[in-house]
């Protein structure tokens, strides 16, 4: 296969427009801030945030993040949209009072939880996902918060493109950014936070990036068997992680402090975005395309997207996926919908 | 006192043109017989023609929209290839094959816009993805294709990378879409296209490959510098016909390449040969305006069909009412001759006849029959009853019925000129094409019937005279009975019963739905190939065969402002969520797609940068001729594709732009403008339709109100001609809506002719029995009388034409189908309403008089 390679533009031109966010952002003309007039000024990003649409296709728009809360299923995605469930087929959408994409969701227990995505925005439940009250949101920050993980009611993080990193300890009522240079030196994009079954927390992100954290000590970088980018990481067995991310790359090792990784190859170059632990099943990861496999606990793999029967409609990317009472639930472009477990 | 007027204004008009017809009827028949063959040398060069524009309301502001923007991002002249793998999936070295083979040979099709061919293996289907050191993209289908099993998964995977199902195949990936729209003016020489040679290459690309054979012409003898043996063109459709030795094949000159030489199908040899691009694995299914185009006009050969069972069936009918096979011929003939002349005249004003109007010489065949028959029948009377001559017969009855029946078509002639009103070029046509055919039947049916009729010669006076007798004492009683409608209580209660149904007609009436009921093609039977195949793509694509644009206007460069994209997204994604719309697609939607895949193919990108920098990044992706943006993206526009064409459907997205563009408020920094795309086209005609519709039935109330005026001068015979016609109106549309018939380009006009053709049974039967009541009779024995005079007539027309129309419930084409229903119902309803509402309303409206008045007509009443 000999593709064009188009990275000499298409590259620079992202570099440009990395960089150039910070300049764009000073040749915006000084708007004075609360001025409640913004009809003159198409091009300053709108300070205030706007109510997401309750709309029919909430569930089959793009959605990024599902979690389990108890009793209810919660899901959120583009434009703002929260849609929640008990059952896992009828879905309703919650009002959500921002339209920003927001890209996961996360719960302490069965009614508080909070949900991030981009612009910063980070929102907050205290019953189970039915109304949501704005915590953060800062468009003019320019980087999206891309994942979270909460700890109980009072505690989580919030953790986004280059290096933002975000805490409470107070059930949201301040985000505070998180004091940890490893991490976030390089502005790299941090995709995951997860809890590995020894209570130490760990990330995943771009180019490698992969950091733990001891019960109390402070977050130390590990060396990568990949230097591309991860988007998720699993905790496996009692003391390592798996980690997943771009053009199909897994890597497991059975001890985190361990430098020992092995790479699951499974020859496919799908990216993967979105995983679960199943019940002494291993990982089920799921990526581009529909594409999901299944890490099994003795480090064997089963490619589990289903073939597609004729007259079935594609599923496009999968960004998410739970186990629901019966089967799977996985998010993606096509929304949320019901798989059974492999 | 008004038939006095009439009386001279009648008299005058007889007196003057009386001489010219049969002063010299030699004369006058080598007149027209001269005119005839003129008129049928001309007819012969008519050809079945149409063009899209036609079609399109130009007034509508909608068409402002399409007229700007067609350049740019098309217009609604669509036709769409579906190749349709019959196992398995699409990716197959064979299929792929196929599809770039079917690629080319549509780019290759004479009419089609090529910078508008688009398919997999067009280049502007792009992937994006991110690798470990950087980007990789290109087009789906590599430059070095080749039809290999490893290339087939190349292409797998890079049509998942370029988000192309849904669009480019179909949402199961069993088939994949070829996507062209045809140039209406051809942009080299600016000939306008013909539409029925497109359809048949359009035919020829599917059969391409459907065919298992494909046919040489290999040249007989040398012509123009083509040798002879030499193959000079292969098709896919059999050409073996009938016809083919007439078939004309234009050939690249081989010296000068600029001109054609052209042979005919007898000059040829077909040699049948194995098709080396035959698939067996594949169908195609194609949609678009030429194909339906197309369509129609292979079902013109089963149109001239219905034509002469139509004509059988009138002359049975007319037979059996004349008694004499030969001159049941004469009226017969005349219609048929109306029907020569409107062609003719049709091609000498340069129009060519639309596949669409292909009813209109139904019409004037079944009007000029129907004054046939008054003719003929009041002509019988004069030999019968009277035992006048044939040559007296015929003055006579010239005398009596030039005026009212030039009265009734002179308001026939009226009554579709409202039809003009419509600004729908195809109507216009439509009206133009029944106004000369009346102006034939004036001549025809006028001048050269009774002319005729006083040459037909009767063997057996005696036994012609007793056949007319006894089938008219067959009818006495009924006539007797009919009277009775005449005599106070009995009309009051028809009149009750009249108005009752006219009222429940009228609440029906009111759920009349403007536009199309049902899916697919209306002109084309559901079942049809067409609109199998319509449906088959629908069902199969997340984008469809119904699409309405709408044009997102804004500041220069609004694409790479975020509040721009934004709102124009937030349009998109609002009209995603309205009922009947399947999918939406703009550049915005796609922008976030590319952004994703910038951002390493991560959904959680997929969103529109707020940087002008990332939304650059976003659009480079999409040049102008992606047809997604205009050269300095000021203006977007918006793909809705919607799940049907009902006009219901179309209304609720119709509604849902419109609220949208409320809620922005005044002064939005973009103006969603409505609208192009074959569907924006059909809200733009409903409307045009639902506006029109009133004013077009006022102007032909009124016009054929003056003229009964005229003729008649009293308000009693204003009422007794115009309501039953009126109510006759009503009652279609409560019809219409009982068979789920919506109110649309190819229906419009039905309440007009329909309304034209009820006018003459009214005016012939309400001449005659205000000529007997001006004699002295009273009304009931007026009313006999006139029933025996014109009424049988009007019944046997009604029969004879309804006989003739409903055959077309037979028909191949929907239309046909949907049109005889109507006309089946009018014709019996107007007859009727004649025959039993206009005595009704004359036992209130008409006073007998008490003296003869005019003894000019007393032998008239003497009958």
């Amino acid at each position: 296969m000999k593709t064009t390679s188009i990275k000499i533009a298409a590259l620079a031109l992202l570099f440009v427009g990395v960089g150039g966010y910070a300049i764009a952002q000073q040749e915006e003309p000084s708007n004075p801030k609360g001025d409640p007039s913004e009809t003159l000024a198409p091009a300053a990003p709108p300070a205030k945030p706007h109510a997401a649409e309750i709309m029919p296709r909430a569930t089959r728009s793009l959605l990024l993040g599902i979690t389990n809360a108890g009793a209810q299923i919660v899901a959120v995605g583009e434009r703002g949209n929260i849609v929640i469930s008990s059952d896992g087929q009828k879905w309703t959408q919650s009002p959500s009072p921002v339209n920003s994409t927001l890209t996961a969701v996360g719960f302490a227990d069965s009614d508080n939880g909070w949900a991030v995505g981009h612009d910063a925005t980070i929102l907050h439940t205290t019953d189970a996902g039915k109304t949501w009250t704005l915590q953060h949101f800062d468009p003019e920050l320019q980087k999206p918060l891309l994942n979270l993980l909460v700890i109980d009611a009072q505690y989580a993080y919030a953790l986004g493109a280059y290096g933002l990193f975000l805490q409470t300890t107070d059930g949201g009522a301040t985000w505070n950014e998180v004091d940890a240079p490893p991490v976030r030196a390089d502005e790299l994009h941090l995709s995951s936070m997860i809890r590995l079954n020894t209570g130490e927390l760990f990330i995943a992100g771009e180019q490698g990036t992969l950091a733990v954290r001891g019960l109390n000590g402070p977050w130390t970088k590990l060396e990568s068997p990949y230097e591309g980018s991860y988007y998720g990481a699993l905790p496996w067995g009692a003391k390592g992680v798996l980690v997943y991310g771009q053009r199909g790359n897994i890597y497991l090792s059975d001890d985190v402090h361990g430098k020992n990784w092995k790479q699951i190859d499974t020859g496919s170059k799908q990216g993967l975005f979105g995983g679960t632990m199943l019940k002494d099943r291993g990982a089920l990861l799921v990526g581009a395309d529909e594409y999901s496999v299944l890490v099994k606990p003795d480090a064997t793999f089963q490619v589990v997207t289903a073939p597609r029967a004729a007259g079935a409609t594609a599923g496009g990317t999968l960004s998410g996926v739970i186990a629901a009472p019966r089967g799977l639930l996985v998010v993606g472009e096509a929304g949320v919908k019901a798989l059974p477990l492999p | 006192m008004h038939g006095e007027a009439q009386g001279k204004f009648s008299k005058a008009f007889v007196r003057v043109t009386e001489p010219i017809v049969f002063g010299n009827r030699p004369r006058t028949l080598v007149a027209i017989f001269l005119m005839t063959l003129f008129m049928v040398w001309q007819a012969l060069h008519l050809q079945l023609d149409t063009g899209y524009e036609k079609q399109l309301p130009l007034g509508h502001p909608y068409m402002k929209v399409f007229k700007q923007y067609q350049q740019e991002f098309g217009g609604g002249n669509i036709v769409l290839f579906s190749l349709q793998q019959k196992k398995g999936d699409i990716y197959t070295p064979e299929f792929m094959e196929t599809l770039r083979k079917l690629t080319q040979s549509v780019f290759f099709t004479k009419g089609v816009d090529r910078a508008r061919v688009s398919s997999l293996f067009t280049p502007d289907v792009r992937y994006l993805e991110t690798v470990e050191d950087g980007f990789r993209g290109g087009n789906v289908i590599p430059a070095e294709y080749a039809a290999t099993p490893e290339m087939v998964e190349i292409i797998k995977s890079n049509t998942a990378k370029a988000k192309a199902i849904g669009r480019y195949v179909t949402n199961d990936q069993t088939g994949a879409m070829v996507f062209s729209e045809l140039l209406e003016h051809d942009p080299m020489t600016g000939k306008r296209m013909d539409y029925l040679a497109t359809a048949k290459l359009i035919e020829d690309v599917r059969q391409h490959f459907i065919n298992p054979k494909v046919y040489d012409y290999k040249l007989k003898a040398d012509k123009e510098g083509l040798k002879a043996g030499a193959v000079i063109d292969s098709v896919y459709t059999d050409p073996r016909k009938f016809t083919f030795r007439f078939h004309k094949i234009e050939v690249a000159d081989p010296a000068d390449a600029a001109k054609t030489v052209s042979v005919r199908g007898s000059d040829v040899d077909v040699i049948e040969r194995d098709n080396p691009d035959y698939n067996a694995g594949v169908d195609i299914h194609i949609v678009g305006f030429a194909k339906v185009v197309g369509d129609i006009g292979d079902a013109t050969f089963e149109v001239v069909g219905f034509f002469g069972l139509a004509l059988l069936l009138t002359w049975i009918v007319l037979w059996w009412y004349t008694g004499s096979p030969l001159i049941a011929l004469l009226p017969l003939s005349c219609g048929l001759l109306a029907v020569v002349w409107e062609l003719g005249m049709l091609h000498m004003a340069g129009f060519g006849l639309d596949p669409f109007a292909i009813l209109v010489p139904f019409l004037v065949l079944a009007i000029s029959v129907s004054h046939g028959i008054q003719i003929t029948s009041f002509w019988l009377l004069e030999v019968a009853e009277r035992g006048a001559s044939s040559f007296d017969a015929s003055r006579n009855t010239y005398k009596r019925l030039v005026t009212p029946g030039i009265t009734a078509l002179v308001t026939n002639v009226v009554g579709f000129g409202t039809i003009l009103l419509i600004p729908v070029g195809i109507i216009r046509e439509m009206a133009i094409n029944a106004m000369f055919g009346l102006l034939a039947v004036i001549v025809c049916k006028k001048i050269l019937l009774p002319c005729l009729l006083s040459y037909a010669h009767l063997g057996d006076p005696a036994r012609f005279r007793s056949y007319q007798r006894k089938r008219d004492a067959n009818f006495e009683p009924l006539w007797r009975a009919l009277s009775a409608i005449t005599l106070k209580p009995v009309a009051a209660v028809v009149l009750v019963v009249a108005f009752a149904g006219w009222g429940g007609a009228e609440y029906i009436s009111k759920q009349l739905k403007i536009g199309e009921l049902h899916d697919g093609v209306p002109e084309l039977r559901p079942d049809s190939r067409y609109n199998q195949d319509s449906a088959s793509i629908a069902a199969n694509y997340s984008i469809g065969v119904e699409l309405i644009k709408v044009i997102a206007e804004n500041k220069a460069d609004g694409c790479i402002d975020y509040s721009i994209m934004e709102e124009i997204d937030r349009f998109a994604y609002r009209m995603q969520n309205t009922p009947g719309v399947q999918s939406t697609l703009s550049l915005p939607q796609l922008g976030k797609l590319v952004y994703g895949a910038f951002n390493e193919g991560n959904p959680k990108y997929q969103v529109l940068p707020r940087s002008s920098d990332g939304l650059v990044l976003a659009g480079q992706q999409f040049p102008t001729s992606t047809g997604f943006l205009n050269n300095d993206c000021s203006a977007i526009p918006v793909l809705i594709f919607m799940t049907d064409h009902k006009a219901e459907t179309i209304n609720t997205v119709i509604k849902a732009v419109n609220e949208f563009i409320k809620e922005q408020g005044p002064n939005p920094q973009v103006q969603f403008k409505l609208a192009t795309g074959n569907v924006g086209v059909m809200a733009a005609t409903n409307d045009v339709i639902r506006d029109t519709e009133h004013t077009v039935l006022f102007w032909l109330f009124l016009c054929i109100g003056i003229c009964v005026w005229l003729s008649f001068r009293s308000i009693g015979s204003l009422i007794c001609v115009l309501l039953p016609l009126w109510m006759v109106s009503v009652i279609t549309y409560a019809v219409m809506v009982f068979l789920d018939i919506g109110l649309k380009v190819s229906t419009l006009p039905v309440a007009a002719f329909a309304a034209g053709i009820g006018v003459d049974y009214g005016i012939y039967i309400y001449s005659v029995l205000e000529e007997c009541i001006n004699n002295g009779m009273t009304l009931r024995k007026a009313y006999e009388t006139t029933l025996k005079q014109t009424g049988k007539a009007v019944v046997v027309t009604a029969l004879a034409l309804a006989a003739s129309v409903c055959t077309w419930l037979l028909s191949g084409l929907q239309f046909q189908v949907d049109m005889g229903i109507l006309l089946t119902i009018m014709f019996l309803a107007n007859a009727a309403a004649a025959v039993l509402l206009l005595p009704a309303f004359a036992a209130f409206l008409v006073k007998a008089k008490p003296v003869a008045a005019d003894a000019a007509h007393g032998d008239a009443a003497s009958a």
